[in-house]
């Protein structure tokens, strides 16, 4: 039956068995119409038989009852059966009109099956070609035609069919896309990244001029070598971050995942930041229940959650507070870092997950690239991660992780 | 080909000095799995280019193709099975049946459409969704951020060209809203799902890949994040 519902949802299907009712009906009908024919002529044969045995009858000189009761006898004699071998009617003969009906028979079943045969040979050749041209389609599709587009009102099974290659062909066309991005992608960071260089190299290019041309004032040579230092260390991040996030792009990235307490995820990502929240006078607080967990790679997760609480401070005021949450909801589990500082303007907020974006007034000495960093690795492992804030109202950054299943044994790595 | 292309979308309401130009001449497109946020005040013109999108109105000039199929180019009829298989709603209300439990929420779209649901898949949307344990609960019996769930849940079900949102988060508290927003993440990057939401909150359009704004009929594009 389910088979069977499904066939009739597809239109082309429903005309052929609509076709083969109706040819079917008229099959019926066409047998009771010779079945009845045939009958009548049985009933003609017969009374012309006994018209002409009454007339034999009566001419010999038998009386109307006797005729009438010669008539009505239906039962056979021995004696009847030997004067029909005499005269040679003993075997039943074939009628006169008995060719005519068979061939009449055979012309009028010969309709209806040529009908049936035409109607089902041109529902296989229409299906035949519209496969084809389906097919063609597909050719298409997979040549990386863009115009190619599978039908999408077409019901029941080859519905469903069309319906699934074209998501398979939207898929791959949205994959091909995806690679066109993905090298203009690189094309345009290998572009930033020499745009990031060019101006610490020219800058340690000076620092070295300066060292070289005045080698023997200390003063001078300790504070241009701080600051080689200090763009190297900015390029040496800068690199490291960046090879790592065209890691986590092409997937090259092999996490970890395990249960990980989201207690001591936050904990861990914190502990380096404390002594800095410390020195610059800012409250950074964790809360949370106990026994909430998700599953995450710790060490990688940790980093982002790290860069999101980094980000935080960096845009904290002195006397300020950053606050680390976490739980677990029917989506999984949540991290949440809130700060109260100036909170991040309309204008920037929806560029904040831009690689190399640092805001209209940048904080810090950061890369621009913690935000993107934190999202794609969250994003990597089933996750994901939000931003709220209203100018001078603080930020609210809020990580989504799958959550951990029950039962495993939770990570204190 | 991009899933969705709008191309110089213009809706006016009334004639004359009484006319009201709700959208002005508005363009853009849409990749498939792209996650876009069309923001603007009140009575911007958000919604009247969400419903033109969706074949809900009639723009006055402009068209709009969805997977490579002109909208408006189709009659009444056809136009509604197109909506049905190729778009998917989530409402401010969600505008879930109240006799139907959560699955038959879910699977509502499919069934009208004489299809028969995948089991696995079904399972795999409610695991997703947070559900699981709520399948057989009716609407009233949910709160409103599960019942925004459903609606999500009903509008991924029948895999569709595109989903529209129209204001999901605007019933919900902060925490709801954040599922909400994360849920439509999830599903453009897991499902390949491409999500045009409609939304005041500037705020929550930051997590989408592509910001429009729209501002007294006019459309902006504000950018989007790379990657």
């Amino acid at each position: 039956m389910r088979a069977l519902s499904s066939v009739w949802q597809d239109r082309g299907a429903r005309r052929l068995l609509t076709g083969a009712l109706w040819l079917a009906a008229g099959l019926c009908l066409w047998g009771m119409a010779g079945g009845w024919l045939a009958a009548l002529g049985a009933g003609a044969a017969r009374r012309e038989l006994l018209e002409g045995l009454a007339a034999g009858l009566l001419e010999q000189g038998l009386t109307p009852g006797q005729a009438a009761a010669a008539l009505t006898r239906t039962a056979p004699s021995e004696a009847g059966r030997q004067l029909l071998a005499q005269m040679g009617l003993a075997r039943p003969r074939w009628p006169a009109w008995g060719w005519a009906a068979l061939g009449a028979g055979l012309a009028a079943g010969l309709v209806p099956a040529a009908v049936m045969l035409a109607g089902c040979a041109r529902w296989l050749c229409r299906r035949e070609g519209v496969c084809r041209a389906r097919l063609q389609l597909v050719r298409r599709c997979a040549a990386g035609d863009p115009a190619a587009r599978l039908p999408w009102d077409e019901g029941g099974t080859p519905g469903l069919l069309w319906q699934a290659v074209d998501e398979l062909a939207a898929a791959l066309r949205a994959g091909q896309a995806r690679e066109h991005r993905g090298r203009e992608f690189l094309k345009t960071t290998m572009e930033d990244i020499s745009h990031q260089l060019k101006t610490p190299l020219a800058a340690l290019a000076l620092y070295d001029q300066i060292l070289l041309d005045d080698p023997a004032d200390a003063g001078a040579v300790a504070r241009f070598a701080a600051k080689s230092a200090a763009a190297v260390d900015r390029m040496t991040r800068l690199v490291q971050t960046l090879l790592r996030l065209a890691s986590l792009d092409a997937g090259g990235i092999a996490f970890a995942p395990a249960p990980c307490p989201l207690d001591r995820l936050a904990a861990d990502a914190a502990e380096p930041l404390t002594a800095r929240a410390a020195a610059e006078g800012k409250a950074l607080t964790l809360a949370g229940p106990p026994g909430a967990a998700v599953l995450c790679d710790p060490a990688w997760t940790g980093e982002a959650v790290g860069n999101l609480i980094k980000n935080a401070l960096d845009h904290t005021n002195p006397g300020g507070h950053v606050a680390v949450r976490w739980g677990t909801g029917p989506l999984g589990g949540w991290l949440t870092v809130t700060d109260d500082g100036p909170g991040i303007p309309a204008r920037d907020i929806h560029h904040i997950f831009k690689r190399f974006y640092r805001g209209s007034a940048p904080r810090g000495e950061g890369l621009g690239l913690g935000l993107p960093f934190a999202r794609t690795v969250l994003e990597a492992q089933g996750g994901g991660l939000q931003a709220e804030s209203e100018e001078g109202r603080g930020a609210v950054f809020t990580a989504f992780l799958p959550a951990a299943p029950p039962g495993g044994q939770l990570s204190t790595s | 080909m991009p899933i969705l292309q709008v191309t110089d979308l213009s809706k006016t309401y009334g004639t004359g000095d009484a006319a009201v130009h709700a959208l002005r001449g508005a363009s853009f497109s849409l990749e498939k799995g792209e996650f876009a946020a069309v923001v603007g005040e009140s009575g911007s013109g958000k919604s009247t280019l969400l419903n033109c999108i969706g074949g809900l109105e009639t723009p006055t000039a402009g068209q709009v193709i969805i997977d490579g199929q002109p909208l408006f180019e189709l009659d009444e009829e056809r136009r509604t099975l197109f909506r049905r298989r190729r778009i998917g709603f989530v409402f401010q209300s969600f505008h879930l049946i109240a006799e139907l439990n959560v699955e038959q929420n879910i699977l509502f779209p499919l069934l009208l459409d004489g299809r028969r649901p995948d089991g696995d898949e079904l399972e795999e949307l409610l695991a997703t969704l947070g559900l699981a344990e709520r399948r057989h609960h009716l609407p009233g019996q949910l709160s409103g951020g599960q019942q925004q769930r459903v609606a999500i849940g009903r509008a991924l079900m029948t895999r569709p060209a595109l989903i529209l949102a129209d204001e999901p988060t605007g019933n919900l508290d902060r925490r709801n809203s954040r599922e909400v927003m994360e849920l439509l993440t999830r599903a453009s990057r897991l499902y390949g799902q491409t999500v045009l939401m409609i939304t005041h909150n500037s705020e929550l359009a930051a997590g989408a890949d592509r910001v429009l704004r729209v501002s007294d009929g006019v459309l902006t594009d504000l950018g989007g994040a790379e990657g």
